[in-house]
């Protein structure tokens, strides 16, 4: 755009655009090796054999978890697609609210679980599937509604019925979202996960053990290991989520238009 | 079926399906079962509750007093880069948005713990609001950008073709449609905040929120223990649910009516 008004400075335009990103995040990472190195905390004592069992483990559950939740909501959002549009858009928002719930107010809802079935892990799996299942139902009713004009009315045009439409066009494409949106949900049930081992470390699961010697805060022992993984995790969440881009821009390159791929992750696309 | 290419809901009913999910929410917090008295000494006592809430307000005003610019400015010049370059900004932006942000604001919060001596609380609640604010600007600026990027092209069009210069096509487009676009997301952040500044806050020991106090009375219990701690803490529970509340219904209000579409 700003090619009309003459030749861009683009390395300008992108240090202008990347300054806001690298700032604060360099500041944070900044922060914390310094406060590592300034306390000599930081003795070396990483070790790698127990950081890589642990993310393993972590990534195995994240994965599980993951693509359980992505299959129970699917027949949630093939029924929502099949619906009419007022029932369609009332399912996107419904999905939507459900997702924004922030997950501190989730655990009242684990502890009547619990309280009613007895089974910890059983609650736990419950309450994850539940809140990513809504994530995925979320985004993949957000990108439906983006193309649902069009296929709607191509395929209506050619004589196809309403369960015709469902599973020529919205079965396929809630499968395709799930290829695309499960990597993206790992790393998020990662921090799920993490999230889970303050509130109940009794539930060991792999990741959140690692936070044990942070909650244990006021002793520094603990710290020099768990920083050193801390950073490790920091960095493989990051190459993760690249790996979680890469696996799903399949779908954005459909339409090589940036707008369309902004409206693949926007809440209001329309 | 007859397809409308506009697709909103009204917002009454918007609005009612976030009240619903709210009542359940409450609901649930309510079915919890009494504490037993030995527990139940940790209510929300009257002189502590204007702390609890008043830090709570204040760590969520101070979020998006360090979010909005960033993700701002991140926002209007990323929108500004020619097509491939904002393509591989989008790229990390949204690497940055999708990645398990605690993990950052553990990071963070190293100095704080290997600091040998207690920060005053107003310097920890500046501390800890300005990195929610951080983590939390990527998954604003996502926003606004998606915003800037579905105006329609003949907007820009007609500008440049009235022989507008850049700087008048920044006052005149640009900035007003990603000022709209930025309140209209403002409240979501507002109410994530609100609720998930425990994280950040619980290992510092003094609460000074509502979400860090729940947090510092449940962590490290067991399932059973837990359970009873919970319980203790319903008007904690109940009064985010009612914030949680209202952010959500101010952000759908605003999206309807808060400045409107360009």
């Amino acid at each position: 755009m700003m090619a009309r008004f003459g030749k861009p400075n683009v390395f300008k335009m992108y240090s202008l655009a990347s300054l806001p990103l690298v700032l604060p995040f360099g500041l944070l990472l900044f922060l914390a090796v310094w406060a590592v190195a300034f306390t000599e905390v930081w003795n070396g004592g990483l070790s790698w054999g127990f950081v890589f069992g642990h993310l393993l483990d972590s990534l195995s559950v994240a994965v599980t978890i993951s693509a359980s939740a992505a299959m129970t909501a699917l027949p949630f959002v093939v029924t929502a697609a099949s619906l009419s549009n007022r029932w369609f858009r009332r399912s996107r928002v419904l999905a939507n609210v459900i997702a924004d719930v922030p997950q501190l107010l989730l655990v009242p809802i684990g502890a009547l679980v619990l309280l009613h079935t007895g089974s910890g892990n059983g609650t736990l799996f419950l309450l994850l599937l539940f809140f990513n299942g809504s994530w995925f139902a979320h985004h993949s009713l957000t990108r439906m509604a983006a193309t649902r004009h069009v296929t709607w009315q191509a395929l209506q045009g050619m004589g196809a019925t309403r369960w015709q439409i469902v599973q020529i066009v919205y079965l396929r494409q809630a499968l395709h979202h799930t290829l695309d949106l499960v990597p993206f949900m790992v790393s998020r049930v990662l921090g799920q996960v993490l999230f889970i081992g303050i509130f109940a470390p009794h539930w060991h699961l792999a990741p959140a053990s690692l936070w044990l010697g942070w909650t244990a805060a006021a002793t520094p022992p603990p710290l020099s290991l768990t920083t050193a993984e801390l950073l490790v995790l920091l960095t493989t969440s990051l190459i993760l989520n690249y790996l979680a881009y890469r696996l799903s821009r399949r779908s954005w390159e459909v339409s090589p238009t940036l707008g369309h791929f902004c409206t693949a992750w926007s809440e209001y696309c329309e | 079926m007859q397809i409308e290419t506009r697709a909103e809901l009204p917002r009454s009913e918007a609005i009612a399906i976030v009240i619903a999910v709210s009542a359940l929410l409450a609901a649930a917090i309510w079915l919890l079962p009494p504490a037993p008295p030995s527990v139940s000494q940790h209510r929300l006592p009257f002189d502590s509750a204007e702390l609890l809430i008043t830090g709570t307000l204040t760590v969520a005003l101070l979020v998006v007093v360090a979010a909005l610019p960033l993700a701002f400015l991140s926002a209007v010049f990323i929108h500004v880069l020619p097509e491939v370059s904002k393509r591989r900004m989008f790229a990390i932006l949204l690497i940055l948005a999708q990645s398990p942000l605690f993990l950052w604001g553990f990071a963070a919060s190293i100095p704080l713990l290997a600091s040998a001596q207690m920060w005053p609380v107003p310097a920890l609640v500046g501390y800890f609001s300005a990195i929610l604010g951080i983590l939390s600007f990527p998954r604003l600026t996502v926003q606004i950008l998606s915003e800037l990027e579905a105006m329609p092209e003949v907007w820009q069009e007609t500008i440049i073709g009235l022989g507008a210069s850049a700087r008048q096509l920044y006052w005149t487009l640009i900035l007003p449609a990603a000022r709209s676009a930025s309140f209209r997301h403002l409240f979501a952040v507002m109410g994530s905040a609100m609720t998930e500044a425990a994280v950040s806050l619980l290992i510092l020991g003094p609460t000074v929120t509502l979400a860090a106090d729940i947090s510092g009375g449940l962590i490290g219990r067991g399932a059973h223990q837990m359970l009873l701690n919970l319980s203790t803490y319903k008007l904690h529970l109940l009064f985010l649910v009612f914030l949680h509340m209202l952010t959500q219904l101010g952000a759908r209000w605003r999206l309807q009516h808060g400045g409107g579409r360009l």
